[in-house]
């Protein structure tokens, strides 16, 4: 670890990527054959195949969040999608090559078009008309054109909608704003806006008939038939508790489908009104698209998953495998065997496991196993959330804490799951559950030696509690159960962070302005470590990985300390506030991310060796390390539930990473982290025998045979008697020469004797072997 | 993620863990009890080194072999006139010494009847005599206070051992050395003897009269009982290392098993202890219905023989795993079987599963919780029976909570709707499982009927049953907390 490998290491060479971006309940278009499916996924568009949900293309050239995409009204084989930023881009639906750009140069909003005119909502809330055209070469010299002269068609402020409906070559625009309903027809510039009793949430209207259709906060589903002739012939529907989130016409217009918070898909048969339900969706239904053959129906919900759906029996085709969202962030966690990130998801009580690299959704685990349930009217449920989940180095064990608030004492809910890696499954199986373990669970953090898997918690009383396999006794369980090997505590107050040293000899527990620092085996508290900076505001707590001295690492709201275990002594100070630092058994180097800064560091060395800006516009929320060698890299969660990752410029690159692609097995950001002398923090095997012990080592002495006769049995098992080797063998002449001259012994004593005078207490053995060799016993071949 | 419907969870608490005893496990299987029963008591058992370990039982009458399978009777050696004591096996199991109450003591070859030598020079009877331990002589101890040792292929006495002062009731050679012998007496001491001087080498101060005697295989440590004591001597220090008395009438016999991980004691209060080696702590007792005069445990560990002063002999002998049943015969065509064939086969991975739609049988808890209807859905866990009830009702509890339906499922009821969630309240709310959310629950009913709970007769009698109980608890509650802090004090002042 010397400070010229620090520095191959610059900024330069490190790269801050998008992982997964926003959601895709933005806006889902079907191919026209339906064999594809287009969604967006913040500046990404993903490409799923529906035959087999997987996706088989992302586009990634957007910078900002894609609004709208659309299917060339001119050209059934492009693809024209626009970003909140105003560029359009068009693309080929085939080989997803990028064909031309245009810049609107301002924000915007909502975005549709019909063969010959295309309608755009700014961000000033001016709906201004071009030609379909300009999506063509030379497009964006004819769109100056249009944008400095044209006046906007209309202006409508607060809406983000923006629905076109064509009859005869007549255009009608649709939009809502709150509870008015605004509809410009275009052929006579004429703007109608209808009050309504109820805030709108969201419209439709269907592409052959002229029945319009919308949603309100009370639940109800108005149908507007023919609305061009302005009569208001409404039919109402209501079925929904919650506010209907998402309404969608089939083809032919005989179908309405509504969702909302309920997470039931309703499908209503427009003339008879009969219903047909799916429940049991997973999430707030946000968008409903069916396709262009009606064969299928796409259902975005608000966990940002889009399911599809057979529409004739109603039975889920496929899930898109792209990161879940939930409204109850709380981290994630690396897991290293399957080189993925566990994030909780919603539903609430289910965590995820998502490949970044690949960035596919792996599997989901129900840790609660519990009907999520829509909330009653005006009340908030407070669901059972998994709020904390640890992983063992090997990957092997997990254990979850759920937890729910209840406004009755008595009610509240805590519990530890324990789960073991099931590797013919491919998932984690529940071994135990541990109920209240703590008033409330503030960290749980596994120990980084693998073959000896050792857990600590600790909650908000204070206490902490060390976990450990239970041995045997328990049949059926043999070995696989944990028990609670310890439990103690320094203070009444908030435990806040635990960690282990990486030989896991050390536990650390951070409380309200100290460290304690304990040992794990005899659970003795050792020292405190403590420092001016800290208060009670510890955001992370970490053992650094470098060679032979061993530091501490706290962040808090303004600065990083690091302390030397040892001597208890700060060893250096840094202001940077809210971050998170993250080590890893394979680097030497700590990484801090904070909202704003990145800093790469070695414990050892006072100065940051890299700072970078992160570029991330939302807040932190948490950030660790993930795979070794050359897929090791920094990953970071924002409370958008973007993942960032931090690595090598050259290689983990995602914006050209297809999904298919294996990794490049050699050379990496690894490198430079690691540098060439740095050898992985190796953790030693501290354990005197293994399991297998000879019984011979549990036996009381006493009760063995006597000593004596067991080295007459030991020699006597190594050596022969000369004669009956003479006996049995064939005599050599070497061996009849020694076996008479009887003087030898004598002389081997001498020799050793005289040894032990010159070589001053230093007793030379070697003499011992060659008179075995010579007297008259001889060792058994 | 599937969309199915999940059950009501029932929150069941595990039982306390049964903490099995390997011990306790072990002595389990020791079953198949052989009883034989003699008009006289059993003075001494011992196996045979050699398999297959033939058990030499001496009553007061007759010396008997049984074989340690079936615990057949092989033979009876009847030729000595007098009380037989003692018998027991050389190392090499074909011969078989004992003493008499005349003072002879008899050698017999296993194959033949009559005595191989007849060793006479005792003048009182030999209740203990043995082979040394490379098996050329015999030791004998004596109610005449003297150890003889005699030379077996002449049958001349060798040497004899004077020191007691009283009847010597036990003794053993040490397998380390064929020269030493121990021998214990009533006269509360233990020696050690060299065959090769008269004179006691070592004298052990045991403090009651000694009935037993053990070394264990290192040839160090001496183990001596008498009385209710048993000490554990390192006859190099001379100096007692352990010593404990787990009995409450005199221990009578010491033993310990072929592969030193076991050591008996049997006593005149009818109980067999076993102890683990390293610690002496008994780990595991049997009792029997007399006072037990001679214990043995076969060297293959497979049996253990114990013999009683009522004249009872108790083999107990560890069951073999049961063999493989016999597949059963393949069923006629036709019959029921025959149609029921590969009922219980499970799938394997490759095989394609036809799946069976039947729709699943679930609890009405469960129907009403999946349509909402929690009022119903309460009613219904109310409705369980079983000793299941407790578990459902306050899972439902919990679960109602979880969705916030509690209070809509407990309003609206009238008297006979809420009287079985009182009378359930009141069962259950001293058990310390449920306290704490019956406690809640009977909060939020005070909540929604502040009036009916003290007007409607049948629901005060049901209160007031509730108000009694939990004062009665609370008393004993105070008393607990008394006796606890009285025991406190006292174990405070005895430090």
């Amino acid at each position: 670890m010397s400070f010229s490998d620090s520095q191959t290491l610059t900024a330069s060479k490190l790269a801050i990527s998008l992982v997964t971006g926003n959601n895709l309940a933005n806006s889902v278009l079907w191919s026209h054959d339906d064999t594809k499916i287009f969604t967006s996924n913040g500046p990404h568009i993903l490409v799923f195949d529906t035959e087999s949900g997987a996706i088989i293309h992302r586009f990634t050239r957007h910078n900002d969040d894609v609004i709208a995409l659309i299917v060339n009204p001119s050209n059934s084989q492009q693809l024209l999608s626009t970003s909140i930023d105003g560029i359009t881009h068009v693309w080929d639906i085939n080989d997803f090559s990028y064909l031309l750009s245009i810049d609107f140069t301002r924000k915007i909003h909502a975005f549709t078009s019909n063969k010959d005119s295309t309608y755009i909502l700014f961000g000033n809330g001016d709906v201004m008309k071009f030609p379909t055209k300009i999506f063509s070469n030379h497009g964006q010299e004819k769109l100056r054109k249009y944008l400095d002269s044209k006046p906007p068609t209309f202006t409508s402020r607060n809406s983000q909608i923006l629905l076109l409906y064509t009859n005869q070559g007549r255009d009608y625009l649709i939009t809502y704003d709150q509870k008015n309903l605004v509809i410009f027809t275009t052929h006579l510039q004429e703007l109608h806006c209808y009050e309504k009793s109820h805030p709108i949430t969201c419209i439709t209207v269907s592409v052959n008939t002229p029945t319009l259709a919308y949603g309100s906060v009370s639940g109800r589903i108005y149908i507007w038939h023919n609305f061009i002739s302005g009569d208001e012939n409404i039919t109402r529907l209501h079925w929904h508790s919650h506010s209907v989130l998402s309404l969608a016409f089939n083809c032919d217009g005989t179908y309405l489908m509504s969702g909302g918070e309920e997470s039931v898909l309703v499908v209503w048969q427009v003339d008879t009104l009969k219903r047909q339900f799916r429940p049991r969706i997973g999430g707030e239904i946000r968008g409903i698209v069916p396709s262009n053959t009606d064969q299928y129906i796409s259902v975005v919900t608000s966990d940002n998953v889009m399911k599809v759906f057979n529409s004739s029996n109603l039975e889920l085709a496929f899930i898109s495998k792209n990161l879940k969202y939930t409204p109850w962030p709380f981290g994630m966690t690396p897991c290293q065997n399957l080189d993925s990130l566990v994030l909780h998801s919603s539903p609430p009580g289910w965590i995820q496991v998502y490949h970044p690299v690949y960035q596919t959704r792996q599997f989901d685990i129900d840790v609660t196993t519990l009907n999520v349930v829509s909330r009653p009217q005006q009340v908030q449920l407070n669901y059972m959330l998994v709020t904390h989940v640890a992983i063992s180095n090997d990957g092997l064990w997990m254990i979850t804490c759920e937890s729910r608030y209840d406004k009755r004492e008595a009610f509240r809910e805590l519990r530890l799951r324990f789960w073991y890696y099931n590797t013919t499954d491919k998932s984690y199986e529940q071994i135990m559950c541990v109920d209240r373990p703590h008033r409330a669970v503030c960290m749980i953090s596994f120990s980084p030696v693998v073959s000896d898997p050792i857990c600590a918690s600790c909650g908000e009383e204070g206490d902490f509690r060390i976990w450990t396999l239970a041995e045997g006794k328990i049949a059926d369980f043999s070995s696989r159960l944990w028990q609670c090997y310890a439990t103690n505590s320094l203070f009444n107050s908030k435990a806040s962070h635990c960690v282990f040293s990486p030989d896991a000899a050390l536990l650390a527990v951070a409380y309200k302005n100290c460290i304690s620092i304990w040992n794990t085996e005899t659970v003795e508290h050792k020292h405190n470590l403590e420092a001016e900076q800290l208060r009670d505001d510890i955001r992370s707590l970490v053992f650094s990985y470098s060679g032979k001295d061993s530091y501490v690492l706290a962040s808090t709201m303004d600065s990083i300390i690091v302390w030397d275990v040892f001597t208890c002594v700060v060893k250096w100070t840094c202001t940077i506030g809210n971050a998170f630092i993250c080590t890893s058994l394979h680097t030497q180097f700590a990484v801090a991310i904070s909202n704003d800064d990145i800093l790469v560091f070695d414990p050892e060395v006072e100065k940051p060796i890299i700072e970078l800006n992160t570029g991330v516009k939302s807040k932190v929320i948490d950030a660790c390390f993930l795979g070794q060698g050359s897929t090791l890299a920094v990953y970071f969660l924002t409370e958008k539930q973007q993942i960032f990752c931090l690595h090598d410029v050259n290689e983990l690159d995602f914006k050209t990473k297809n999904n298919n692609l294996p990794l490049k097995p050699d050379g990496l950001f690894s490198d430079l982290l690691i540098g060439p002398t740095y050898t992985p923090y190796v953790v030693e095997d501290t354990r005197l025998f293994k399991k297998a012990d000879l019984s011979i080592f549990t036996t009381p002495c006493h009760v063995l045979p006597a000593t004596k006769s067991y080295a007459w049995n030991v020699i006597s098992a190594f050596l022969q008697q000369r004669d009956s080797i003479e006996d049995i063998g064939p005599k050599t002449e070497e061996i009849q020469v020694d076996s008479m001259d009887t003087d030898q012994v004598d002389r081997y004593v001498e020799h050793k004797m005289s040894g032990d005078s010159e070589e001053d207490g230093i007793i030379d053995f070697s003499w011992l072997d060659s008179f075995f060799r010579s007297s008259e016993f001889v060792l058994k071949t | 993620m599937d969309s199915n419907f999940r059950p009501l969870i029932l929150h069941r608490t595990p039982n306390p863990f049964k903490i099995s005893d390997s011990e306790s496990e072990f002595w389990s299987s020791f079953k198949k009890p052989f009883f034989v029963k003699e008009f006289l008591p059993i003075t001494c058992l011992h196996y045979s080194p050699i398999a297959p370990h033939q058990l030499a039982v001496t009553n007061t009458n007759v010396i008997q072999i049984y074989d340690s399978k079936d615990c057949s009777l092989l033979k009876s050696i009847t030729s000595i006139k007098d009380t037989p004591f003692g018998a027991n096996f050389r190392e090499d199991g074909k011969l078989l010494i004992a003493g008499d109450s005349a003072g002879v003591v008899h050698i017999f070859e296993l194959e033949r009847k009559s005595a191989l030598r007849k060793l006479t020079g005792h003048t009182q009877p030999v209740q203990r005599a043995l082979f040394s331990s490379d098996g050329l002589s015999v030791i004998s101890c004596s109610d005449d206070k003297t150890v003889r040792i005699w030379d077996l292929a002449s049958g001349d006495q060798k040497i004899c051992l004077e020191g007691h002062s009283d009847y010597v009731r036990s003794g053993l050679v040490t397998s380390t050395d064929h020269n030493l012998c121990v021998t214990g007496s009533y006269d509360h001491t233990v020696r050690l003897w060299d065959a090769r001087d008269t004179d006691c080498c070592v004298k052990l101060e045991h403090g009651a009269p000694v009935e037993s005697l053990l070394m264990f295989p290192s040839g160090s440590l001496l183990l001596s009982a008498g009385g209710k004591t048993v000490k554990v001597w390192d006859i190099r220090s001379n100096s007692v290392i352990k010593e404990f008395s787990n009995h409450h009438k005199t221990v009578t016999q010491l033993y310990l098993s072929s592969d030193g991980r076991r050591l008996f004691t049997g006593s005149l209060d009818g109980l067999i202890k076993v102890y683990d080696v390293t610690t002496y702590n008994v780990i595991h007792a049997i009792s029997y219905p007399a006072p037990i005069l001679c214990v043995a445990f076969s060297p293959a560990q497979t049996q253990l023989a114990v013999g009683m002063s009522s004249g009872l002999l108790s083999v107990k002998t560890k069951e073999e795993p049961p063999l493989p049943a016999p597949r059963p015969r393949p069923p006629y065509r036709g019959a029921y079987r025959y149609f029921m064939r590969g009922k219980s086969i499970k799938p394997t991975i490759e095989t394609v599963t036809v799946s069976n739609k039947a729709k699943k049988n679930r609890p009405k808890y469960d129907i009403y919780l999946k349509k909402f209807k929690y009022t119903q859905a309460l009613d219904a866990a109310f409705d369980a029976h079983g000793p299941l009830r407790p578990t459902i009702v306050m899972s439902m509890f919990k679960e109602l909570s979880r969705r916030d339906g509690l209070s809509i499922a407990l309003a609206n009821r009238n008297e006979d709707q809420l009287l079985p969630i009182i009378q359930f309240i009141g069962r259950n709310i001293i058990n310390p499982k449920y306290c704490a959310y019956l406690v809640e629950i009977c909060d939020l009913l005070t909540e929604l009927y502040p009036e009916m709970l003290f007007k409607s007769a049948m629901i005060k009698t049901e209160m007031d049953k509730i108000k009694n109980k939990i004062s009665s608890e609370v008393r004993f509650h105070k008393q607990v907390f008394q006796t606890l802090g009285v025991l406190e004090n006292i174990l405070g002042n005895s430090n």
